[in-house]
């Protein structure tokens, strides 16, 4: 290990000591100072976001003979979970002084959790990665029953912490198999014994027990069991962060296994891609009509969702691995848009939560009403906004692959889905409101939106330099 | 020799691996589970990986276990025990697919050949395999022992959240 090594390693480093530091103010913060325990965690995640800049015109390199690989495609991630980690944190923070769990190993888990995302997304070897993801897994737990007077909160946290150690266990002999079948956990150990003549007997099995781990963790049908009732029961903020964060590093993760471990795989998982993306979208999709709960509704949505993305894992193609990453900034954006209006109305013991609870929101509150609206459109794909952007490369890449069916169906799909996010919208606008009380929401929470809003608007029009972006970062991946 | 005892405990762990499972009782489920864990250290002995085989009786046999047990002695078992799973079509659904599992896992074995796999070159430092194991501990896998430790940390913060007083 040497300097220039640790130089890399050093946004984590960050993370990981104002993780700690937390822990150490929480004992001496009374209940006026909880605001600083917040800014050494907001300021935690810009310092790290700052040496990410630094790293940026590196190129790509490695550390600890190849264990974890710093290219683009991992800054990419790397930034884009800073982004969430630091947004999480804002929008938490009215909420959890009004519920009584504003504590600094709340912020300490956010960041364990971004430290083991990024890992994620680092990984070049079976054994970090799953680290990585039991650093990721252990945060979510626990943030998930982090009300813990809450009967809701601590099933979410008791179903999540079940399921998804099964789901590890799985993963894990998935990992065995491949071991045993490559002789090695490297990635790229992996790939040459794949390469080399015949693909050996061993690997299958122990790609599809991966491909189950991996599917649990991004919530594929039909892995998904768990998300409508741990999204729907864990506080608020906590799900907000589950949506976007966990979701993306488990996409990160596959991604880079599939690409980099696995491309002489590649015809056997596009196919149980394939029929596993159509699964996600449909039943997802399907499942989501019906709802009455808004948190409920989103979590499906956020399954649907995750079917859309791995359209462009099933292209397998440059295009379609950019498209990932574009979406994935823009489902970043509106999901974590639409789950902060939530957490701003859900009220006392976050309860309002059904679509009753935002009849007449526009005449109570114009601006949320708006910004959650521009929310609900671009989750729909509906055009000038960067829902439909995303959606169009993602499904224009299958089109150029060959998966013209898949794409058809993704299209049908999105047709679909506008029916359950109008609702809301007429819910909205159209609708009476029982009581006439103003809904306020904070002023970071409100600037948040605002942001938002123009970022929505913004990739949507003029998507070019981020999908540039996107396009550079993809390079890393080989 | 060798392969006797191989056959031999590796039966045994898979008869208690079954009574883990089966039984109604689960302090004897807990108590099979030592049993698998033990003959399991004897495999890692017989593959000359007595220190693997050490912290095996000590970390899973030992100390894995009492904890199990303590949880099982306070969530006390025997009303437990009274509520059986009634779901019985799923078991069949259960049994089903462990055949399919075990004919797959069969064909496998057959197509696998064990002199194939090629092993990630030699790790450093002596004959001494205690020494070997830190070594490569220390060099290799040096990141992923590191950030070990952050997961045991998130885990003591986790007991933190959960057991803390209401405040």
């Amino acid at each position: 290990m040497n300097p220039d090594e640790l130089f890399l390693l050093v946004p984590q480093s960050i993370l990981l000591g104002a993780a700690v530091l937390l822990m150490l103010m929480e004992p001496f913060s009374r209940q006026a100072g909880r605001r600083r325990l917040r800014m050494v965690a907001v300021a935690a995640v810009a310092v790290a976001a700052y040496a990410l800049r630094l790293q940026w015109g590196l190129g790509p390199r490695s550390i600890g003979g190849g264990m974890i690989r710093v290219d683009g495609f991992s800054l990419f991630f790397q930034w884009l979970f800073l982004v969430i980690t630091g947004l999480s944190a804002v929008l938490a923070a009215d909420f959890n002084q009004r519920e009584g769990i504003d504590r600094g190993e709340y912020y300490a888990l956010l960041l364990t959790a971004c430290s083991g995302m990024s890992l994620m997304a680092m990984s070049a070897d079976l054994i970090l990665t799953f680290i990585g993801i039991e650093i990721l897994s252990l945060s979510t737990y626990i943030l998930a029953g982090f009300k813990r007077r809450d009967i809701a909160s601590g099933e979410s946290s008791l179903k999540y912490f079940l399921l998804g150690s099964f789901a590890t266990a799985i993963l894990l002999y998935g990992i065995a198999l491949v071991y045993g079948a490559a002789g090695s956990t490297q990635y790229q150990a992996i790939r040459a014994a794949a390469a080399a003549g015949e693909v050996p007997a061993l690997l299958l099995p122990g790609l599809g027990l991966l491909l189950v781990g991996l599917g649990f963790k991004i919530g594929l049908v039909p892995f998904h069991s768990w998300i409508p009732d741990v999204y729907q029961g864990a506080p608020s903020p906590v799900t907000a962060f589950m949506s976007v964060g966990p979701k993306a590093a488990a996409i990160a993760a596959l991604l880079r296994l599939l690409v980099e471990a696995l491309p002489g795989l590649a015809p056997d998982w596009t196919r149980l891609l394939w029929l596993m993306a159509v699964l996600t979208m449909t039943l997802g999709n399907a499942a989501a009509l019906v709802q009455s709960n808004v948190k409920r509704m989103l979590a499906y949505s956020a399954i649907a969702q995750a079917g859309y993305i791995l359209v462009g894992v099933v292209a397998n193609t440059r295009e379609g691995f950019t498209a990932i990453l574009f979406y994935l900034v823009v489902y970043t954006v509106m999901n974590l848009m639409a789950f902060g209006v939530v957490l701003s109305l859900s009220g006392p013991g976050d309860r309002r939560v059904h679509l009753e609870d935002y009849a007449g929101l526009a005449r109570r509150a114009p601006f949320v009403a708006a910004a959650l609206g521009v929310a609900l459109l671009a989750l729909a794909g509906i055009p000038l906004t960067g829902g439909f952007m995303g959606k169009f490369f993602l499904f224009g890449s299958a089109v150029k692959a060959g998966f013209v069916g898949l794409a058809v169906i993704a299209v049908l799909n999105s047709v679909l889905s506008v029916y359950y996010y109008f609702r809301l919208l007429v819910y909205m606008y159209m609708k009476d409101a029982p009581q006439g009380g103003a809904e306020s929401i904070s002023r970071p929470v409100g600037a948040i939106l605002a942001i938002g809003v123009f970022l929505i608007l913004w990739l949507g029009v003029g998507p070019d330099r981020f999908l540039a972006l996107a396009g550079h970062s993809i390079l890393g991946l080989k | 020799m060798e392969t006797l005892f191989f056959y031999l405990f590796g039966g045994i762990a898979l008869l208690a691996a079954m009574s883990v499972v089966a039984q109604k009782k689960i302090f004897y489920s807990a108590l099979s589970l030592i049993i698998c864990l033990g003959s399991i250290a004897v495999l890692f002995l017989a593959l000359e990986a007595p220190f693997i085989a050490a912290v095996q009786v000590i970390v899973y046999a030992g100390a894995v276990m009492v904890l199990f047990l303590f949880v099982i002695m306070l969530l006390d078992p025997f009303s437990a025990a009274a509520a059986r799973d009634k779901r019985k079509r799923l078991t069949f659904l259960a049994v089903a697919l462990g055949l399919v599992a075990l004919a797959v896992l069969f064909t496998l074995m057959r197509a696998h050949d064990p002199a194939t796999p090629p092993l990630a070159g030699e790790p450093p430092g002596g004959t001494d395999p205690v020494g070997r194991l830190g070594r490569l501990l220390f060099t290799r896998y040096l990141i992923p022992f590191e950030a070990t430790s952050i997961l045991i940390l998130v885990a003591i913060m986790g007991v933190v959240v959960l057991a803390r007083k209401r405040s």
